[in-house]
């Protein structure tokens, strides 16, 4: 066994390197004929998560569009959902010339070391779509590309306020099931645990909630944000729990198994379903009345957003930013939608 | 078990020729039987809802798809192998089979088994011809049916299916689910071929000692590769159960599944390095780890601590079946 171990490591370490020399010999090709491109364009680095979540293919597909527009070159790279593989990205955008680089870190931290050596090369660094939890730069001005303070800013929205937006509409479920301020039972379905983006959310929610008293969560579960597990996990809650009245649910994705199994038991007259997303698929199951509400986010906004932001400070423009927790902000509106703000807010995944 | 010639083991699939009630095989899976009554009636007298027809109806249905992978797995590991590519099998054709879907249920659903029984002869053609390791070449797979998966489904989910989707969701023959019949019918078929086919002897002479099979004239190449394609054709099926259940395709489904699979083999008793194993072993394997999954909800321990109770149970099972093995081998 000890020897296929081996083995295997060794094939598996040949295959990276094989992949890794790949990109690399791929993306110089493409550094040598944007050369030619006019002073005016930028090149900048963005490293995502992982390009097997849908919400990062929306997101591409905005932040190009919104390069094209700027006359900026995007080199991509996917952290494929493994923390240790966005600092070795954010090096290799260094070493190909990047002007800027936009981090949408998998892990809130494993790439800090990375960004900070930006700095050295006076390369700005911003976070976008998720935070790191690391010291932001106090100056958000003209200068912030001379000198970079790396992170700079970040841009997007926090999944604090994703968690409260859905805990509001989770309030707002309960007022219409069984009246305000009366007492309300809920069962909280989570993606994954331990992941920052399911943390953050449910502090958010948490802080929410604290302000309602009348909102009771009796129970939790994760199903990791895939729809068959989620199938399996609510048949068990709606089993462990013969009544309740709010159901939420960590993403639109797996959502439809949840509503899978509360249709299978034949419970959806007796509770409300709160999701999360705005997918195509999110928003039609709102409006045909089967989901009370979910949360709208842009992915496309959020990737466009980025880019320009990343423009502004390469340009040496004023940042218009608030501040979340001591982290300087340009924020995208997401908004909580039930069946009456529809027309409000078209998919953008 | 151990000590048994490979020669003499050819022809019975079952160890000892005739099996009487205190073998130690039979007493192995008498253990797990023990174990998993054991945790039912715990379960019975300590909730409510565990022992209402609809609680054990879901939790056969949320069995059905592991289940059937597993009946797949217990094959290619009778045989002395190991198949780490299923839960992305299971994705692929059920990505498949949801594109192709509007070319109708018959010609969607040849296709998505079709292309898992494809990987499963690239498996099987690897492992038994170009005589790479198993673990390597399912490894391999896996990622790059995954890959393959995301990229003909540009990453998204399929949804909004034709209607005769529906109906291998919704619809039910009676209160039971189309999926726990395909697990059956999966079952007994695997089980019968086993048991009853002269293949089924060669998977368990070829896992017990392939030399000495290849010596005494088979065609040990062909039989593994064939092992790997019912592997791959079963995830395949699993994979058209699922989208079924849920009633989309999503290429990132399945994932871990081959590990829920072999630990339900294992579970079963199945020697890791072939040669025996039953499918009712793998059956109760697969449905006492849907047993604890349901049982540790209905109980409402704490979400973080189901993985530590679930891997504890599983040892202690797995363990409590190797001590009966010894105290009435030895």
């Amino acid at each position: 066994m000890r020897r296929v171990m081996s083995t295997a490591v060794a094939v598996l370490g040949l295959g990276l390197l094989a992949a890794g020399c790949g990109e690399a010999s791929k993306s110089s090709d493409e550094s040598s004929s944007s050369g030619s491109a006019s002073a005016e364009s930028y090149k900048i680095g963005i490293t995502v998560p992982s390009f097997t979540f849908p919400y990062y293919l929306s997101y591409k597909e905005g932040a190009e569009a919104e390069a094209k527009k700027l006359g900026v070159k995007i080199l991509w790279a996917d952290g494929r959902n493994n923390p240790s593989t966005q600092g070795p990205q954010v090096e290799t955008f260094l070493v190909q010339g990047a002007q800027g680089i936009i981090v949408v870190p998998n892990d809130v931290s494993a790439t800090i070391g990375a960004v900070k050596r930006a700095e050295g090369k006076g390369v700005p660094v911003i976070t976008s779509n998720r935070a790191l939890n690391t010291d932001y730069s106090k100056a958000t001005g003209p200068d912030a590309a001379k000198k970079p303070q790396n992170p700079i800013v970040h841009t997007g929205f926090s999944d604090p306020d994703v968690g409260a937006l859905q805990g509001e509409l989770v309030v707002k479920a309960c007022a219409q099931k069984v009246g305000a301020g009366k007492p309300c039972t809920v069962v909280n379905e989570k993606g994954q645990a331990g992941s920052s983006s399911t943390q953050f959310r449910d502090k958010g929610m948490a802080k929410v909630f604290a302000q309602h008293p009348e909102i009771k969560v009796i129970d939790e579960a994760y199903n990791d944000y895939d729809p068959a597990k989620a199938l399996q996990v609510t048949q068990n809650l709606l089993s462990a729990h013969p009544k309740f009245d709010v159901l939420t649910a960590p993403d639109d994705n797996a959502m439809t198994g949840q509503l899978k199994a509360v249709e299978k038991a034949d419970r959806q007259d007796s509770l409300l379903i709160v999701s999360l997303g705005g997918t195509k698929q999110g928003l039609s199951l709102v409006e045909q009345g089967k989901v009370f509400g979910t949360i709208w986010l842009p992915p496309k906004d959020d990737g466009a957003l980025a880019v320009r932001t990343m423009v502004d400070v390469l340009k040496g423009q004023n940042l218009t930013t608030s501040t979340v927790d001591g982290v300087p902000y340009v924020k995208v509106p997401i908004a909580g939608v039930t069946k009456d703000e529809l027309s409000k807010y078209p998919p953008q995944w | 078990m151990e000590h048994g010639h490979a020669a003499k083991r050819l022809g019975s699939p079952m160890g000892p020729t005739r099996p009487s009630f205190l073998s130690p095989r039979t007493l192995q899976r008498h253990a797990l039987l023990i174990v998993l009554g054991i945790l039912t009636v715990i379960l019975s007298l300590s909730t409510p809802s565990f022992f209402t027809s609809q609680n054990i109806l879901n939790l056969l249905d949320q069995v059905a798809v592991i289940g059937v992978v597993a009946c797949g797995m217990t094959v290619v590991m009778i045989a002395g192998g190991f198949d780490l590519s299923v839960g992305a099998v299971v994705a692929l054709s059920a990505v498949v089979i949801a594109i192709a879907a509007p070319a109708g249920g018959v010609v969607a659903i040849a296709a998505g088994i079709a292309a898992a029984a494809v990987v499963g002869l690239v498996n099987g053609g690897l492992i038994s011809k170009a005589r790479v390791n198993p673990f390597v070449v399912t490894l391999g797979m896996m990622t790059i049916i995954r890959g393959l998966s995301l990229v003909i489904s540009d990453g998204h989910s399929v949804y909004d299916l034709p209607s005769w989707f529906g109906f291998l969701g919704a619809s039910d023959v009676g209160p039971v689910s189309w999926g726990i019949i395909s697990f059956v019918v999966v079952a007994v078929g695997t089980h019968v071929m086993l048991r009853h086919s002269r293949y089924g002897r060669t998977l368990y002479a070829l896992g017990s000692n392939e030399e000495a099979s290849w010596l005494a004239g088979i065609n040990t190449g062909r039989a593994k590769t064939l092992a790997y394609v019912i592997s791959a054709a079963l995830a395949g099926f699993a994979g058209l159960i699922l989208a079924g259940q849920i009633s989309e395709a999503s290429p990132i489904a399945g994932q871990g599944y081959e590990l829920q699979a072999i630990a339900a083999v294992i579970i079963g008793g199945t020697r890791l390095g072939g040669g025996a194993g039953t499918i009712i072993g793998t059956v109760i394997g697969a449905l006492m780890l849907g047993v604890i999954d349901n049982g540790l909800v209905l109980l409402g321990v704490a979400p973080y601590w189901q993985g530590v109770v679930q891997g504890s149970i599983i040892i202690a099972a797995v363990g409590l079946a190797a001590y009966e093995k010894r105290g009435g081998g030895a």
